[in-house]
């Protein structure tokens, strides 16, 4: 197969004269149509504003460079070159906010790839860069999977930029540092690094650095790129990396010393370290009455246990350990499971795997197709699947209700699934017995796994009293300000 | 990596746990007493190794011989924790056959494999979640079983055994006392504090599992042969029939705890002379503890167990002696 030659220009200094710039940008763009370049007289000087189509506001690059730099006239006696008018733009004009400066390809395609309008002159070997990004963007939106009452209902978006600015919004502090790079040697995606450098421990923040330098990656298309590459344990079952749409969510995790992890072109941030506890706290738990917010918890600590262990100890108990129901209870379900020609465990397994199966459809599906999904699989398959006696109504009851539990907590979503068929298999070929083993294998698990230094498990175990009261309660904000917790609490 | 006196608490309070729930003792009165006496004697034994802990670090570096002796010791824990895992799913039958039954046996023990090679830090944090859960539970048994209380079971007198039988079965019962002498190695600070701390929820644990044995079976715990999941088929929470089914739960993450730090601990002492030691471990603690079962000898391991227990506490108080003496020589 015929390539194009993949050209090294990434070092490659500027040449001298206006045509060799140009002839050299056109090679290393193998003459792509979005490369525009528009070439123009200035003072005497012949120079070239190159920029990016789409990338770029047609209307700000006309009124803020193009219309200022041609109608420049410098009433010197002498002749003046092309480094004497760049320092004068330089120096002299405010032609836009952002106005980086480069000397070799690599960055000034950096520059034109990212929006900006690049003017090159002949006779030096400088490029300067004036920011009048414009390409179209999403606005802000609501969050969609975290939504609240009472919190704000704004969401972070593809571009990094409002990102930082939806932080910055929050956390007036010069305290907030965001710290921007680059990664992906083909995408050169804009990673920013957002902490507190009152809250944050420099350790943290260079172990994180080293980790994302081992990233080499081409492209950085979403955060799961680099997710992985933070995760301190690979064979963890639950994640020890946070992810937050919301600003208000990150704000307060940045204010407990943690970090955050905003990759361009992605709606979600990166937040390092997490805990476990962190899965069962959404923030309207903050903006209601503490009462409330402890009794939410404990139901969401509930739902938990009951998404996942429910279909898994139900058929343990019904199969091995009968004697747990009580009299009227058994025999309910020795009538409903009479008619069902299916084993236990068989019928189960069916159910999970259609519910699955009927959730990923409802999810790719665009959403008008989505609701007739939920019309077929809920009234045409579940009513229809009950009625012929395939499925016993009990069993469908155990997993609507395990399915539902799963819903409050969608950060675990994930190992829930997962594990919600393995409980479901070791319960019904070993009893109870087999979902302890299995239990212990995932605490023991999840005990072992740590972030950077923090056990996830903690404040639990490692045991933190200071740290519990956002955990088995949620104390009034007149507690909460004492202390000033920080994750560096928990290791 | 070490773990907190939190979690030694936590991993000596689930091996007395085990122990509690696995007993075949029948409770009254005077097994409550003696179980009292028992757990005094056993504090005023160990008051030389709280003394030790306060004023010292104890490290993990031992000798040979010592290593070797701890090793053995482990392993024998393993197999009591192993035979008594048995005894219970015979007690407790799931319907399984006894090849079924061996297979959760054998299933526990590669769990046990995989969770000692996540190392004592797991270990320690796992023991305090299982703790937790094992509290709750317990607590759970009390409310629920009091509806079947019967308060005149505490002065009829049904039990003939005397006082003193119950202090030595106490004693023989229990296996993780010659771990106190050797767990502390693994504890950051404070280690004394963790072998106070045992012996007072062991003696508030132990009381009241008894009393609530005395109140709840009375004559009907002496012909029982596990009296603790007997108290626990008379609970009834939440219009459930009997809630032993639930205790099997917390009885075999007790018991994965438990043999995992068993064989964390064979790995430390013989890792440095054997290879591949915690596989050799718990291989040997699951045929031994298959053996223990298939010719019932519980009684004669226990008497081991004492002697086991002479010979660490000699074993640890003759290196600590020579040490002092080094000391003063110097």
């Amino acid at each position: 197969m015929e390539m194009y030659i993949t050209l090294d220009y990434q070092d490659e200094k500027l040449d001298f004269s206006l045509k060799d710039k140009i002839k050299r940008f056109k090679e290393i763009t193998s003459g792509s149509s979005d490369l525009m370049i528009n070439e123009v007289e200035i003072c005497g000087v012949k120079t070239a504003l190159l920029s990016c189509e789409g990338m770029m506001s047609t209307q700000v690059v006309t009124r803020l460079v193009l219309v200022p730099l041609t109608e420049l006239n410098l009433n010197t006696e002498q002749k003046i070159d092309a480094t004497g008018l760049f320092d004068h733009i330089d120096n002299h004009m405010l032609l836009s906010v952002d106005r980086p400066k480069a000397d070799n390809y690599g960055d000034a395609m950096r520059l034109i790839n990212s929006g900006f309008a690049v003017l090159i002159a002949d006779g030096n070997t400088q490029a300067l860069g004036f920011g009048v990004q414009g390409y179209g963007i999403r606005g802000i939106s609501e969050p969609t999977s975290e939504q609240n009452i009472m919190g704000s209902h704004d969401a972070f978006t593809e571009t990094i930029r409002i990102n930082m600015s939806l932080i910055r919004r929050r956390l007036k502090t010069p305290f907030l540092k965001q710290e921007l790079m680059v990664m992906g040697s083909k995408s050169h995606t804009d990673i920013c690094l957002v902490y507190m450098t009152d809250r944050v421990s420099k350790n943290l923040i260079n172990r994180i650095k080293k980790s994302l330098g081992k990233a080499e990656l081409e492209t950085v298309l979403s955060s799961g790129y680099i997710r992985p590459f933070l995760e301190s344990r690979k064979k963890g079952i639950f994640t020890s990396v946070g992810v937050t749409e919301r600003p208000d969510v990150l704000c307060a995790k940045l204010l407990e010393g943690r970090v955050g992890i905003i990759v361009d072109g992605t709606p979600f941030v990166t937040v390092i370290p997490k805990l476990f506890v962190e899965n069962f706290q959404t923030m309207d738990d903050y903006n209601c009455k503490p009462y409330y917010a402890t009794f939410i918890r404990w139901i969401k600590y509930l739902a938990f246990f009951v998404s996942l262990l429910l279909p898994g100890v139900y058929v343990a108990i019904a199969i091995h350990h009968p004697e747990f129901f009580n009299r009227s209870l058994l025999l309910m379900l020795i009538e409903a499971e009479q008619e069902a020609p299916l084993s236990l465990i068989t019928e189960s397994v069916i159910v999970l795997l259609m519910y699955e199966i009927i959730r990923e459809a409802g999810i790719r599906l665009p959403q008008a197709v989505g609701g007739a999904v939920s019309i077929v699989s809920g009234l045409i398959i579940g009513d229809s699947a009950v009625k012929s006696g395939l499925i016993s109504t009990p069993m469908l009851t155990v997993i609507a209700i395990s399915v539902v539990s799963g819903f409050v907590i969608p950060s675990l979503d994930h190992t829930i699934t997962v594990f919600r068929f393995l409980f479901l298999i070791s319960g019904g070929l070993f009893g109870l017995y087999g979902i302890s083993i299995l239990g212990a294998v995932m605490i023991f698990n999840i005990c072992s796994t740590e972030s950077y230094g923090v056990p996830v498990t903690g404040p639990v175990s490692p045991f933190r009293m200071s740290a519990m009261r956002d955990v088995m309660t949620r104390v009034s904000f007149r507690k909460m300000q004492k202390g000033n917790f920080t994750i560096e609490k928990i290791k | 990596m070490k773990i907190s006196y939190g979690q030694l608490w936590a991993v000596l309070f689930l091996s007395n746990a085990f122990t509690v729930i696995c007993s075949a003792v029948s409770y009254s009165v005077a097994q409550m007493t003696g179980t009292l006496i028992s757990v005094l004697v056993q504090f005023v034994l160990a008051v030389p190794v709280i003394c030790f802990l306060k004023k010292k670090k104890y490290k993990a570096n031992f000798r040979l011989p010592a290593s070797m002796l701890f090793s053995v010791y482990f392993i024998f824990a393993g197999m009591i924790s192993f035979s008594r895992m048995f005894s219970i799913l015979r007690y407790e039958n799931s319907g399984l056959t006894s090849f079924g039954n061996t297979m959760i046996v054998i299933l526990l023990a590669v769990s046990v494999l995989y969770c000692c090679r996540l190392g004592i830090h797991s270990a320690g944090r796992s023991a305090v979640i299982v703790a937790g859960l094992f509290i709750f539970f317990v607590a759970v048994l009390f409310a629920t079983s009091y509806s079947q209380a019967e308060f005149s079971n505490i002065t009829s007198k049904y039990d003939e055994n005397s006082v003193w039988y119950y202090v030595i079965n106490d004693i023989s019962n229990s296996v993780e006392l010659p771990a106190l002498l050797i767990l502390p190695c693994f504890a950051e600070k404070n280690q004394y504090k963790s072998i106070m701390l045992y012996f007072l929820t062991k003696l508030i644990l132990v009381e009241m599992i008894s009393f609530l044995g005395v109140i709840v079976l009375g004559r009907a715990s002496l012909i029982s042969d596990s009296p603790f999941f007997e108290i626990c088929s008379f609970s009834q929470p939440l219009s459930v029939q009997r809630s032993d089914a639930l205790f099997i739960g917390i009885n075999t993450l007790i018991c994965i705890v438990n043999i995992t730090v068993d064989a964390v601990a064979v790995s430390v002492f013989a890792g440095k002379y054997i290879k591949y030691s915690e596989f050799s471990g718990v291989v040997l603690m699951l045929s031994g503890g298959i053996w223990f079962h298939m010719h019932e000898i519980y009684s004669a391991g226990y008497l081991s167990v004492i002697v086991m227990l002479i010979l660490v506490y000699i074993s640890v108080f003759y290196r600590y002696m020579r040490k002092s003496e080094r000391g003063v020589s110097a």
